[in-house]
């Protein structure tokens, strides 16, 4: 008994220490082993990219455009260089800079000097391999755009401490940037084609060069959705370099530049006209004489004369035609209409570089400037208008904003009537097939549009010499899936232009070659086996009897 | 003969020694998956850094310029000549390309188109309609 006394409270003490034993290794394995896994979540270990700072920029396709890369810096602190000459000899061997600029940095009293910024992989290896003391590294980032100034006037660039400067890159600064928490940086997606870029931005250096002019606009657009593929603007620049180009070359002529841009909306006011049941088809105006407003006389440039029916007042362009066609809508119904259009208002794009419409003021709208705005002067517009206009004339009358977004379409507004952009589409092929858009046509493509030629205001006049000439067109007719602008600034006539300079000598062999290379990898196939059925559906019989009322 | 007490605590003490030996074993495992992952994290982000680079690169070689000046030196490519571009099979064209197609378009039944009936727009009315127009303004 007194056995069982002595052993019973050890027989405790022991399971007492065991327990407390057990209870202090559990604790200690749930720490080690169950806990972390509640801290340890699993995008921590596929934290994919690394910490760059800026995500990058692909077009529609997924190809590049630009990017951010580590580029490493050497400094060096000059108070831990034990010999400045044998280093600075040994920097201009390795690095390339110059052995006298090294010298005077390592000779300095500072104690943090630059000796090259963004060395190559190959620099920095041979200054590591140096071994001198004193010498640093330092890791940063830069914008790279690979295919240089291609995508400039679109893309922008950024500054030195990596903050969009202008372009895309401005306007999306926030979103590109990686911010706290920021485990993934996905890449902003672009409506722009790398290939439309290309050939359209090629096509217009070799026109800019064949006509002498001082630039030249290029845009294409998708009319079903407003996707920009393409926006070209010369010059253009190296956006690595933005320091070094000049203002003409920083100058994004298509969304900010405003123009008047001429006969184009001659192709407008038809279509306002139209829809508001002002005019039919068959009506016919008389345009041998000009028109005489304000003291001004209005005339048409090597006009036909006689009597002009619709379809022919633009094909033919004439500026007395539209003049009258306009009168008959009045000034009410000629703003309401550009107000539809979207002709008088900005646009909604992605760029802070973008212009707003300027016209007369509402109040000092007279019939003149009724008459002038018709046929495009007295108004000026950015190119990106223009061809935002054109989609609607030819998509259904449907109005989208352009978007540099893929896939980031917003909902139209209706600006027209189906059976008006039908028609509309028509007459812009019978500019092509009959008018001053000749040199457009491209076999199997019917291609429609309108030429355009604007003289430039210098010194508060009208220069004789100095104009706009431009081709706003849509492909193919029958259907129409995009609307191109070509505009040449300041183009001077050649041999073979017989020394013209107008729309319809310039800017439509330039769009002709762009579709011919371009269509198919758009998909649009030519079609020569229904040529004669799909010229008869898009014919409109546009010449009056000669016999007058 | 060791009591059955006895034999419990050598059983017990046992026990507890293992544990504490198994725990240090997992300890000590833990920890050098924890340092391994961290390692793997930092070369993770080395490639990453080269895969852009390497991105970059082939971005850049892949310029258009640069293409059509090799294919036409090493491989004698010309453009494409718009009048050889042939589809022998409908679906294949409906297929490719569905959206421009012309067999999605249906056109009017109208083959023969009625004869137009032209209004003339005598100038001093349409002058006159003008301005009374603008005068009610």
């Amino acid at each position: 008994m007194i056995k069982s006394k002595i052993q019973l409270p050890r027989i405790y003490a022991v399971l007492f220490t065991v327990f407390v034993g057990y209870f202090a290794l559990s604790l200690k394995l749930f720490s080690v082993t169950v806990l972390p896994s509640f801290f340890y979540n699993k995008s921590s270990i596929t934290q994919s990219s690394s910490n760059l700072k800026r995500a990058d920029i692909v077009d529609r396709n997924g190809e590049l455009l630009a990017i951010n890369l580590v580029t490493t810096s050497v400094y060096a602190n000059p108070n831990f260089i034990t010999d400045a000459a044998d280093t600075a000899r040994k920097l201009h061997k390795a690095c390339g800079v110059k052995y006298q600029d090294i010298l005077r940095k390592l000779k300095s009293k500072n104690s943090f000097v630059w000796i090259k910024r963004n060395v190559t992989p190959k620099e920095e290896q041979l200054i590591h391999d140096l071994g001198v003391p004193g010498l640093y590294f330092e890791r940063s980032e830069r914008r790279a755009y690979p295919h240089g100034p291609v995508f400039s006037h679109l893309l922008g660039y950024v500054g030195l401490d990596g903050n969009g400067l202008a372009g895309i890159e401005r306007y999306f600064d926030n979103k590109l940037k990686r911010k706290e928490g920021d485990i993934e940086l996905s890449p902003l997606q672009l409506s722009i084609d790398i290939k439309a870029q290309n050939i359209i931005r090629d096509e217009l250096i070799r026109a800019v060069s064949e006509f002498n002019a001082k630039g030249a606009i290029g845009i294409l657009q998708d009319v079903n959705n407003g996707e920009i593929f393409a926006l070209v603007s010369l010059p253009d620049y190296d956006p690595h370099n933005p320091g070094k180009a000049s203002d003409e070359e920083l100058f994004n002529k298509a969304t900010l530049g405003s123009y008047e841009i001429g006969s184009v909306f001659k192709a407008f006011t038809i279509a306002a006209a139209l829809d508001s049941d002002i005019i039919k088809l068959n009506h016919v105006y008389d345009v041998d004489t000009p028109l005489s407003l304000s003291g001004f006389q209005i005339k048409d440039f090597q006009g036909k004369g006689g009597w002009l029916s619709v379809p022919q007042i633009l094909m033919y362009s004439s500026n007395i035609g539209i003049g009258q066609i306009a009168l008959e809508m009045g000034k009410k119904k000629q703003i309401e209409c550009l107000k539809n259009l979207g002709l008088i208002s900005p646009l909604e794009v992605e760029l802070y570089e973008k212009s707003s419409p300027s016209y007369a003021p509402l109040s000092k709208w007279n019939n003149l400037s009724t008459v002038t705005v018709s046929y495009g002067n007295g108004i000026t517009v950015s190119p990106l208008h223009a061809v935002n206009v054109m989609s609607t004339l030819v998509n259904g009358g449907k109005l989208y904003s352009p978007t540099l977004l893929k896939g980031k379409a917003q909902e139209p507004k209706e600006a027209l009537k189906e059976s008006t952009s039908e028609t509309m589409r028509k007459l812009l092929r019978m500019v092509v097939r009959f008018g001053s858009g000749k040199k457009a046509n491209v076999d199997g493509f019917f291609i429609a549009g309108k030429t355009s030629t604007s003289n430039k205001v210098v010194n508060g006049k009208y220069s004789d010499t100095l104009r706009i000439s431009s081709f706003i067109s849509t492909f193919p007719a029958y259907k129409p899936r995009y609307a191109m602008l070509v505009m040449l600034d300041e183009p001077k006539g050649n041999k073979d232009t017989f020394g013209f300079a107008t729309g319809g000598w310039v800017a439509t062999p330039v769009t002709a070659r762009i579709v011919e290379k371009l269509a198919l990898s758009l998909g649009i196939l030519p079609e020569h086996n229904r040529k004669e059925e799909i010229e008869n559906e898009l014919f409109v019989d546009y010449n009056p009897k000669s016999e007058i009322l | 003969m060791l009591s059955t007490n006895s034999k419990l605590s050598i059983i017990l003490a046992s026990a507890l020694a293992l544990s504490m030996f198994g725990l240090v074993k997992t300890k000590v495992y833990v920890q050098g998956l924890n340092s391994d992952i961290k390692v793997l994290e930092v070369k993770k982000e080395i490639l990453t850094e080269e895969i852009k680079v390497l991105m970059a690169e082939w971005s850049y070689l892949n310029k258009m310029e640069r293409l059509e000046g090799l294919s036409e030196k090493y491989l004698g490519l010309k453009k494409v000549n718009l009048a050889d571009v042939k589809i022998v099979s409908k679906d294949l064209k409906l297929d490719v390309f569905p959206n421009a197609c012309v067999e999605q378009v249906q056109f009017q039944q109208t083959p023969v188109k009625p004869k137009v009936s032209w209004r003339y727009k005598p100038r001093a009315t349409l002058l006159q309609a003008s301005t009374t127009k603008n005068s009610k303004k």
